[in-house]
């Protein structure tokens, strides 16, 4: 026997996958902690640009500043002991202050941005990344300079979650070659992996918490610093009040009669949204009170990262373990490898397109998520009560239950037509390409030529009920006859579809079957009874599945024939999702409309496979 | 030289000479017909033409619905157009944050006086005090009337202060058998279930959908006066029998011009948008028409809705100045007589809607102009719940012409729904 190798090259990959992850992970947090550290330097130095122009007197017959004042007000905010960290001003091109960094000239590319008047950019100096804001002219609209601010938060050489994931990393990596092994007996092998992820985890959460730390700090930093500019922009009688606002640009400003501010940095609740406030005192005796979503809130994408990146760990170690269990085992091994490899390219487009969407739809749910909403917090089941509780909603599923009748209808139909043409010649085969023509046209396209045919003045029905002498209902205005319509359409469209999955099921069934039960003396109706039925029941029961999911999600007639109306008869559940969702941006709501629609789904087709999912014995 | 080598020095140059492309490209985004996306075309190239190194890539969608969806996905995604067309019914949902650049201190920068558009419409715009786009243009909503139908009526046409019993004599005058087979082929006017096509109906009538701070429903919508307002709007159909059955003419099919331009619709509502619709049968001689303030009742004050929009840069772009000018460009004098000059708008700048006014030899502008006196900053552009609200207010219709619902019931219920749409939504 070919003794094993002390690792195998899909170990190797798992333990590279698992040290992939633990840099990842380190990386991730070591770039939402540096995030926040340029978010306080960008914060700051967009409030000291703002102070400034508010300050500095305009120079002679123009709109820039004079230039021993912006000095003046520069070096006031640089003396400050209270103002951590570093600052420098430039008017055109040359520094005001002079610090230990020195900042000019600017890269061409960063000018241009600074010059266009309203965008920040950052730089790297001295290892330091620095933040830079244009100061604005008196009307605000050329830039006469800039501010760079950097080192607002305190600087840690490396900080405490990012060590901690280092040592791990080389201790995970460690592990993860251990398991690649072969020797360990199977249980001990998944406990030690098990268990490491569970480490992984723990690690997550502390790691977590240093960013969580760097991003409140970098909340009081902004709203202090603007604060503490805006008071003192406040007091100066020159300063037009309404124009303090640009201080905190960030921010949104509002003005509060007859309250004192409080001094420090405050955690509210404003309604259902978390919200940092700091306040100033103005002259007319009004509070201006800046409020921003603290940064400590916005952190569920990072959060997201960092449980992909634990995920991704689990994976690789999952993989190390059962390929150090492998060894020796290469024909299972090969077999195993070539079935994935298979299954990838499905899996990835599952994933990406479907289990993806559907975990973010669950995520929505539980959120209030307005689409271009700044602010989007948890709020817990409240989306689930609203939508339990509306009976439009309920409504709008009972009419798409409703509509699912048209399935049942269209396979009786597509069935009658199988069997009709279940035979070979021209006639035959042309038969079966013009009713499958519908299926493979353009939706939208024959919806509005429908339209036009339902049209109950002028339209192609009607015009030939009048022919025979019958008044044709107003087909798509009425409330009775609008869902029937519809339907109608649809078993038009789906008839060729399921008349050629049938037609394959039907060619399935081996002639044999039929030949034995002439012979035993059998009709029409009993071999279809007794033998088609009977065989074709797999077939029945996936163009059953199949439609009812499609009807479930029918909205392309709807939108394009009825708009959901006359009086919401064929408002069906996807259009008042779509509608919910992007005609009144409550994505939250529409989240939890597609999650019981799809709990709906999972129970129509679990019945279905209940009652017909049963094998055909073949005796 | 291998084959591979070759294509790969060729893939290595073609990525140079695209990195060395130095200019800026800024996108703007329109909803817009043909007629109205080649004079776009024309004014993005004259922008690009007038600054080195600046290319303008125009995104124009004709479908309303999809443009707004691109718009709202393009935000959220971060990757906004830099400049894009804001409809009014948006005004709120955009306004809310500061996700639009105030464009009020900086009007004079790009070249154009605030003092020059029409106040009204730049009201439209302004929320909170800050303009959140530049005017394109406006129309209040008004009357447009078959002038021939009238004649051969032998009625007296549509004036300027026209009340609801003279617009019901005159369609039911209108409203004929013209080849006696018994079946009514001319009518009176056009029905519509649409809220934006009969909201002036219900403020000529005096009543209104809201209550004046917006906040809710209840009281207002279940009035009297705008029970009896929806009432007589409703019996246009369920009584009068002076318009077309209610469902049977849906706007996608845009059957109501098909019909008005072939004579067999005396009046129909209509804004300055639609007029491209019926011009082209003017000129041709094959329609006569005319056009009047919506009508009020008898001891209510005339008034009208205006509809507007207007050219609005994202706060977040990457060169908001550059972008700015662009907008300014897209909505300067030459632009806005262009677009009015075809009868897409009347323009938000007043001397270019006097001068278009001045020169029109039919007198369908000043019935426009005299309208917008009478005009209402629409709901939409206030009220954030809006969309919603205008979907929950076609039920009433629904309610009593397709299921027989008791009006004041029906309005009773859908003002206590369109509260809680309000309490809901942050204002």
């Amino acid at each position: 026997m070919k003794p094993s190798r002390w690792i195998t090259w899909t170990g190797f990959i798992g333990v590279m996958v698992v040290a992939a992850a633990m840099t990842g992970l380190a990386l991730t947090v070591r770039h939402a902690i540096l995030r926040e550290r340029r978010a306080a330097d960008t914060g700051s130095a967009v409030a000291v640009a703002g102070y400034l122009s508010l300050v500095t007197p305009v120079g002679p017959g123009g709109s820039d500043y004079q230039l021993a004042a912006l000095l003046s007000s520069a070096n006031t905010i640089a003396a400050n002991t209270a103002w951590t960290g570093h600052i420098q001003v430039a008017w055109r091109s040359a520094p005001l202050l002079r610090d230990s960094i020195d900042l000019t000239p600017l890269d061409p590319a960063t000018s241009a941005l600074l010059n266009d008047g309203y965008a920040t950019a950052h730089v790297t100096r001295a290892g330091r990344e620095i933040s830079l804001a244009p100061l604005l002219d008196h009307d605000q609209w050329n830039s006469v300079g800039w501010v760079g601010v950097w080192n607002s938060l305190p600087v840690e050489p490396i900080p405490s979650g990012v060590r901690w994931i280092g040592i791990m990393t080389v201790i995970a990596t460690l592990f993860a070659v251990h398991l690649a092994q072969p020797g360990h007996s199977s249980r001990r092998r998944w406990t030690s992996a098990s268990l490491a992820v569970v480490a992984m985890l723990l690690l997550t959460l502390e790691a977590g918490q240093s960013v969580q730390s760097a991003a409140r700090l970098s909340t009081d930093v902004i709203l202090n610093r603007g604060r503490m500019l805006a008071q003192r922009a406040a007091t100066i009688p020159q300063v037009n009040e309404n124009d303090i606002d640009r201080v905190l640009a960030g921010a949104r400003a509002t003005r509060i009669a007859g309250q004192l501010p409080a001094d420090s940095v405050r955690r509210v609740m404003k309604g259902d949204v978390p919200a940092a406030v700091s306040e100033v005192a103005l002259r007319s005796g009004n509070t201006l009170q800046f409020s921003m979503l603290p940064r400590e809130a916005e952190l569920e994408t990072f959060w997201a990262v960092m449980f992909g990146w634990v995920g991704l760990f689990g994976l690789g170690l999952g993989f190390t373990a059962w390929a150090g269990a492998a060894q020796g085992q290469r024909r299972t091994f090969r077999e195993t490898m070539v079935a994935w490899g298979f299954i990838a390219p499905a899996m990835v487009h599952l994933v990406v397109f479907s289990l993806g969407p559907l975990l973010f739809a669950v995520y929505l749910s539980f959120h209030r998520w307005g689409l271009i909403e700044p602010v989007r917090p948890f709020v817990g089941l409240s989306n689930f009560r609203e939508v339990l509780g509306d009976p439009r909603f309920w409504h709008s599923l009972g009419v798409t239950a409703l509509y699912t009748l048209y399935v049942p209808l269209t396979m009786a139909v597509a069935l009658a037509a199988a069997l009709a043409l279940d035979r070979s010649g021209v006639r035959i085969r042309l038969a079966r390409g013009v009713l499958f023509l519908p299926f493979i046209s353009s939706v939208v396209a024959v919806a509005l030529v429908w339209q036009w045919m339902l049209q109950a003045d002028f339209g192609l029905i009607n015009a030939g009920l009048a022919a025979i002498g019958v008044t044709g209902p107003d087909w798509l205005g009425n409330p009775r006859t609008a869902l029937l319509s519809v339907m109608l359409l649809s078993i038009w469209v789906q008839l060729g579809y399921q008349m050629m999955i049938f037609l394959a099921g039907l060619q399935g069934i081996p002639g044999v079957y039929h030949d034995a039960a002439r012979v035993d003396g059998a009709g029409a109706w009993q071999r279809f009874r007794r033998i088609t039925l009977p065989l074709l029941r797999p077939t029945i029961l996936f163009v059953l599945v199949t439609g009812t999911i499609s009807s479930f999600q029918v909205f392309t007639y709807v939108s394009v024939m009825t708009e959901g109306g006359p009086a919401r008869a064929t408002e069906v559940v996807v259009f008042r999702i779509y509608q919910e969702a992007w005609e009144f941006l409550r994505f939250g709501t529409a989240s939890v409309m597609s999650l019981v629609l799809l709990a709906t789904l999972l129970l129509a087709t679990w019945l279905q496979f209940r009652w017909l999912g049963r094998k055909v014995e073949l005796v | 030289m291998t084959r591979s080598a070759s294509l790969a020095l060729i893939a290595i140059a073609a990525i140079i000479a695209c990195r060395g492309d130095a200019g800026v490209t800024l996108r703007v985004a329109s909803w817009s017909d043909p007629i109205e996306q080649g004079i776009e075309k024309r004014y993005v190239e004259r922008f690009s033409d007038a600054r080195t190194g600046v290319r303008v890539s125009l995104e124009s969608v004709t479908n309303q619905d999809e443009y707004r969806d691109r718009i709202l996905t393009s935000i959220a995604a971060g990757t906004p157009p830099d400049v894009f067309l804001l409809d009014n019914i948006d005004i709120p949902v955009f306004a809310k944050r500061g996700m639009l650049l105030d464009v009020a201190p900086l009007m004079r920068r790009i070249g154009l006086d605030p003092a020059g558009f029409d106040p009204r419409v730049l009201d439209i715009f302004t929320v909170d005090g800050k303009l959140l786009a530049i005017p394109k243009g406006f129309t209040p909503m008004v009357l447009v009337y078959n002038k021939r139908l009238f004649k051969a009526a032998g009625i007296p046409e549509p004036t300027a202060d026209w009340t609801w019993d003279d617009f019901t004599r005159a369609a039911k005058a209108l409203t004929r058998d013209t080849d006696d087979d018994g079946v009514i082929d001319q009518f009176g006017t056009f029905f519509d279930r649409r809220v934006f096509l009969w909201i002036s109906w219900i403020w000529s009538g005096g009543g209104d959908v809201l209550c004046p701070d917006g906040q809710h429903a209840s009281g207002c919508l279940d009035s009297p006066a705008t029970s009896r307002a929806l009432r007589w709007y409703l019996d246009w159909v369920a009584k009068d029998s002076i318009a077309p059955r209610v469902y049977t003419l849906r706007h996608t099919l845009g059957d109501q011009f098909r019909l008005f331009n072939s004579g067999r619709i005396g009046m129909m509502t209509t804004g300055h948008f639609w007029l491209p619709r019926f011009r082209p049968y003017a000129e041709q001689g094959r329609i006569d028409i005319g056009f009047a303030p919506i009508p009020h009742r008898e001891g209510s004050r005339p008034s009208t809705v205006i509809y507007a929009s207007g050219w609005a840069v994202p706060g977040n772009v990457a060169r908001p100045r550059l972008a700015l000018e662009l907008a300014g460009f897209m909505a300067d004098t030459l632009a806005q007589r262009t677009r009015s000059q075809l009868g897409l708008e009347i323009s938000g700048l007043r001397a270019i809607s006097e001068s278009i006014r001045r020169a029109d030899t039919t007198g369908w502008e000043a019935v426009f102009d005299s309208a917008v006196s009478s005009g209402r900053v629409p709901w939409g552009a206030r009220i954030r719940g809006w969309r919603e609200v205008e979907n929950r207010l076609p039920d009433v219709i629904d309610q009593v012409l397709l299921q027989g619902k008791d009006l004041d019931q029906a309005l009773s219920e859908a003002a206590r729904d369109i509260d809680a749409i309000l309490a809901r939504t942050e204002p």
